[in-house]
């Protein structure tokens, strides 16, 4: 097991340098002269070709790479804001514990509801609770997060007036926050634990465990439960990186100052570093967490520990059902 | 007599024209209700997208400065927004902006998916290592994030948003193709293929890809309903396609800054995009249980 934890977190590094390359070969190919962003339009040529050398702005793209991978993952060093000229990374380490609590919740409520909802719904197949949970299911993914957050704010904040409809402060001003964010989550993972609980309840096992005559209960709870939360678990990723873009847009709906917020508040000012930085920072969070659920699940799933005690090229294959 | 020759003929003949698998499917997807209600409600939202000029009421820009924020009424079947332009009539135009960057956007992912899952489920080996290895990093980052940067990169606009829109979608389409791809090559159609001198190229396209193009098939009809759903969310913060256009996601973000007085310009936009998203679901959903009958009982 350590040897599978230890692999996993070399392999955040590499993750990680690529991520930083990717996006920042995407933003130096952006348009426009971030000098004149900064100093406006009315700069003498003098300021400009000065401010450009002191930005190292003329040096070729290579140079200026290697500059951005050493400052960031050698002295966690994200560079300034354009515009107001204060640390990056102080900024998003300040707005971070937001957008993690929206994440976290988000997360814990999609697990917590939708997991147990999707089971019951496979155990009453095509009864009526069945049919009516999945309808509300198909209609909670389809759904824009951000719309339902509107649709939140204008039933309980404009006409009952019972939550704040935007900022923070207490525990109130994040309950409609993570109820959007994790409404599409929920019903997400509804859907998926139900159709690999059908699947598994059909399998020989656990006609073997009920022909042997044991209980209803422990045929569900010690011989299905266990194999059908296997697929569940490769979609948990997926629900985790929608949930961290989903934060985005959900902190600009309700105007909580977490990382998402500062991105889109830094694109329409044009504050391209900022915009790079909080990419690449929640990307090198996103793989971390995953990382954390990838260990959490090989518990799970005795095959992957098998797997690590003798061969290698292991999570492979889970990985490629993580699309 | 003649009767039963007739059937025996007739048997024969079924049997002679073998329904192939592709058949079969779409027979099984036919006699699911559902999946055809998603199917007949998206090519109804499609057509009168594309019909908009004939059944708009109004032009979409069309203002009328005296009758702003109306109700819904019989003149305005979802009223009019803040400069009295009919919302209804911008919905039908919108749907032409938010259906096509989809769709587009999707259409140039699979291309690029088809082309780099070929790659590397035919050759395998050290190419597919790499490609497998880049396309990991690329999912590390989660798809709107990347969506997101590429389009403030990019800059706003309908061509933009589609190519920063079907970026972050091409891992995996070609993950699904690579899968696939595997299990087929190792088909005994394959080794005669090759041993008959077929080229590389021809390989791929005559036998390996119409053998494993199937499950691609479910991942695009859930790919471009979420697709809507991203389109939308990038007009709302500010990126992808822009107001005046009526895209979807664009109508609502200007909508928001009404929603406390005006609630109704905010709710037809959304309920559209939803009906949007439903009706894809709905299909993929059915076509998966046609392409796999094993799923489903």
């Amino acid at each position: 097991m350590v040897k599978f934890i230890m692999r996993r977190l070399l392999w955040l590094i590499p993750v990680s340098m690529g991520v930083a390359v990717v996006i920042f070969s995407i933003m130096y190919f952006v348009p426009g002269d971030p000098v004149q962003i900064i100093l406006g339009n009315d700069a003498t040529p003098e300021v400009i070709a000065q401010l450009r050398n002191d930005l190292g702005l003329d040096d070729p793209y290579i140079i200026r790479l290697g500059r951005f991978l050493k400052d960031v993952f050698l002295r966690f060093n994200f560079g300034e804001s354009y515009i107001t000229h204060v640390s990056i990374t102080k900024e998003m380490i300040s707005r971070l514990p937001r957008t993690i609590l929206i994440g976290f919740v988000s997360m814990m409520l999609t697990l917590v509801i939708g997991i147990p909802l999707g089971i019951t719904a496979a155990l009453q197949r095509n009864r009526i609770g069945d049919r009516i949970s999945m309808i509300i299911a198909m209609f909670g993914v389809s759904m824009p997060g951000f719309w339902l957050a509107l649709m939140l704010v204008v039933v309980f904040s404009v006409n009952l007036s019972w939550l704040p409809p935007y900022g923070i402060g207490g525990i109130e001003y994040y309950i409609m926050p993570c109820m959007a964010n994790a409404v599409a989550g929920i019903a997400g993972m509804a859907r998926q634990a139900r159709s690999s609980m059908l699947e598994v309840i059909r399998s020989d096992y656990v006609v073997t465990a009920r022909a042997k005559g044991l209980s209803n209960r422990s045929v569900i709870l010690k011989h299905a439960l266990p194999n059908a939360l296997i697929p569940i678990t490769a979609v948990a990723g997926s629900q985790l990186a929608r949930i961290f873009g989903g934060s985005v847009v959900i902190e600009n709906v309700f105007s909580i100052p977490g990382v998402g917020n500062y991105m889109v508040t830094a694109i329409n000012n044009r504050d391209y570093p900022i915009v790079m930085s909080c990419v690449i920072f929640l990307a090198i969070i996103f793989s971390f967490v995953m990382l954390l659920v990838d260990i959490a699940f090989a518990y799970i799933d005795p095959r992957i520990k098998a797997q690590y005690m003798g061969e290698k090229n292991t999570n492979r294959r889970r990985r490629k059902q993580n699309v | 007599m003649s009767e039963t020759l007739k059937a025996v003929s007739l048997m024969g003949k079924r049997k002679a024209r073998r329904e192939s698998e592709f058949s079969a499917m779409l027979k099984r997807l036919w006699g699911n209700s559902s999946a055809a209600f998603g199917l007949a409600l998206f090519l109804f939202l499609v057509l009168i997208s594309i019909l908009a000029p004939l059944i708009a009421p109004y032009d979409y820009t069309e203002m009328d400065l005296l009758n702003k924020f109306q109700l819904p009424s019989s003149r305005h079947w979802f009223g009019t927004d803040e400069l009295g332009r009919d919302i209804f009539s911008r919905i039908l135009y919108g749907g032409r902006f938010s259906l096509s960057i989809s769709v587009l956007a999707v259409g140039f992912a699979m291309m690029m998916g088809l082309a780099i899952g070929s790659v590397a489920g035919y050759f395998g080996g050290r190419i597919d290592n790499l490609i497998m290895r880049f396309l990991d990093i690329i999912q590390s980052i989660p798809g709107i994030l990347l969506t997101i940067a590429i389009s403030a990169a990019l800059g706003a606009g309908f061509d933009k948003t589609i190519i920063a829109l079907s970026i972050s979608h091409i891992p995996a389409l070609a993950r699904v193709l690579r899968a696939s791809m595997m299990r087929v090559r190792k088909d005994e159609y394959m080794e005669a293929a090759e041993s008959i001198g077929c080229g590389k190229i021809r390989q791929i396209t005559r036998y390996l890809l119409p053998n494993s193009y199937a499950p691609m098939l479910v991942t695009i009809t859930m790919m471009i309903a979420s697709t809507v759903l991203e389109t939308a969310a990038l007009s709302y913060i500010g990126l992808g396609v822009q107001p005046p256009a009526p895209e979807w996601g664009a109508l609502l973000s200007s909508a928001k800054n009404y929603m406390r007085y005006y609630p109704h310009t905010l709710i037809f936009p959304g309920i559209f995009i939803a009906m949007t998203v439903l009706s894809l679901n709905l299909f993929g959903d059915g076509l998966r249980d046609a392409l796999d009958p094993r799923l489903k009982d």
